[in-house]
């Protein structure tokens, strides 16, 4: 279950509503920076190729940025703790910077979420990074004020929606 | 679709039929050129236009004639074959392009989309180099794949 989640969360950014925030393009697993491992990265472009039209408009009006979501999965049981969070979020800007990344998210997976971890998630409101937290079993999904809001929206609703159904 | 296992070898050979619909248009409309230009004496070409069962007759022998050259020049250009093991892989594209190497040689790998929405594995040597293997052409599961490519490479 656990690797399907990921996967559906990688289909989700590559062929699914992800392509109406960007042309994510390329995916990673198990992807390493520095001593935080996140279970997957994609990364992809603002502007998107399109055809005939589409890639004019695309071209004349969309600016070129590189930008990146990276999802971390907790194990059964395990709760991120604030401080963790905050190492993603560094380790992220290191990436961000060595890719040259202009946004990017931060998917965190796990059973529980820590109240105070909600509401700090709730307060940030950062122009590069986004974050969502999404706790499996209410099947509670929180975001920041800024970036996360339309990942939500495009991404991780439907998906949500999908795992419902589907009984996760 | 061909697909045949070697010893502890797989190999997948799939026609691509987009391609191959390419090729097969591609020297049927060469023909109808050609024909149109060929000089034709008059009174054949009268005959060709106004009778209806000849030119349909010159229609079929330019698409059977059509079938074995398009199939010759999918075979040639893009025509795909991937055969791998736990330790090796190959990779040719058509007659000309030929991409082997070692999973071991790379330690890194990714699913990569292209904007027309093929699917391909990008195996790193370091963050910037890296060799890509077009296997949504062999139509193979990018995603179970690229979890197959890992195993071989941790076991190297």
């Amino acid at each position: 279950m656990e690797g399907s989640a990921l996967t559906s969360i990688e289909k989700e950014l590559m062929l699914g509503g992800g392509r109406w925030i960007a042309e994510f393009n390329e995916s990673f697993r198990d992807f390493r920076v520095r001593d935080v491992k996140f279970h997957l990265y994609v990364r992809g472009k603002l502007r998107g190729k399109g055809l005939f039209i589409s890639r004019i408009i695309s071209y004349l009006f969309t600016p070129d940025y590189l930008l990146g979501c990276f999802v971390y999965e907790a194990g059964e049981n395990v709760k991120v703790s604030r401080k963790q969070l905050s190492r993603m979020m560094e380790a992220m800007s290191e990436r961000m910077r060595k890719d040259e990344l202009r946004f990017s998210w931060l998917i965190v997976l796990q059973d529980k979420v820590h109240e105070p971890l909600k509401n700090f998630v709730r307060r940030i409101s950062r122009p590069d990074i986004g974050i969502l937290l999404y706790e499996r079993t209410s099947g509670e999904l929180v975001h920041d004020r800024n970036l996360g809001i339309v990942m939500a929206k495009r991404v991780m609703n439907k998906l949500i929606k999908k795992w419902r159904r589907r009984g996760k | 679709m061909e697909e045949e296992r070697e010893i502890g070898k797989r190999v997948i050979s799939r026609v691509q039929y987009t391609k191959l619909s390419h090729a097969f248009s591609l020297v049927l409309s060469t023909i109808l050129v050609i024909l149109l230009f060929v000089p034709i004496p008059m009174i054949h070409l009268r005959a060709l236009l106004y009778e209806r069962g000849r030119l349909l007759l010159v229609l079929i022998a330019a698409g059977i004639l059509s079938f074995p050259a398009g199939w010759w020049i999918y075979k040639r250009v893009w025509h795909c074959t991937f055969s791998y093991d736990e330790k090796s892989f190959e990779f040719r594209i058509g007659k000309s392009k030929v991409i082997r190497g070692r999973w071991k040689d790379y330690n890194k790998v990714s699913v990569a989309r292209s904007s027309w929405y093929e699917f391909s594995i990008r195996l790193y040597k370091n963050d910037k180099e890296y060799v890509e293997l077009p296997i949504g052409r062999v139509k193979l599961d990018p995603f179970e794949f690229r979890d197959e490519v890992e195993r071989f490479m941790k076991r190297g």
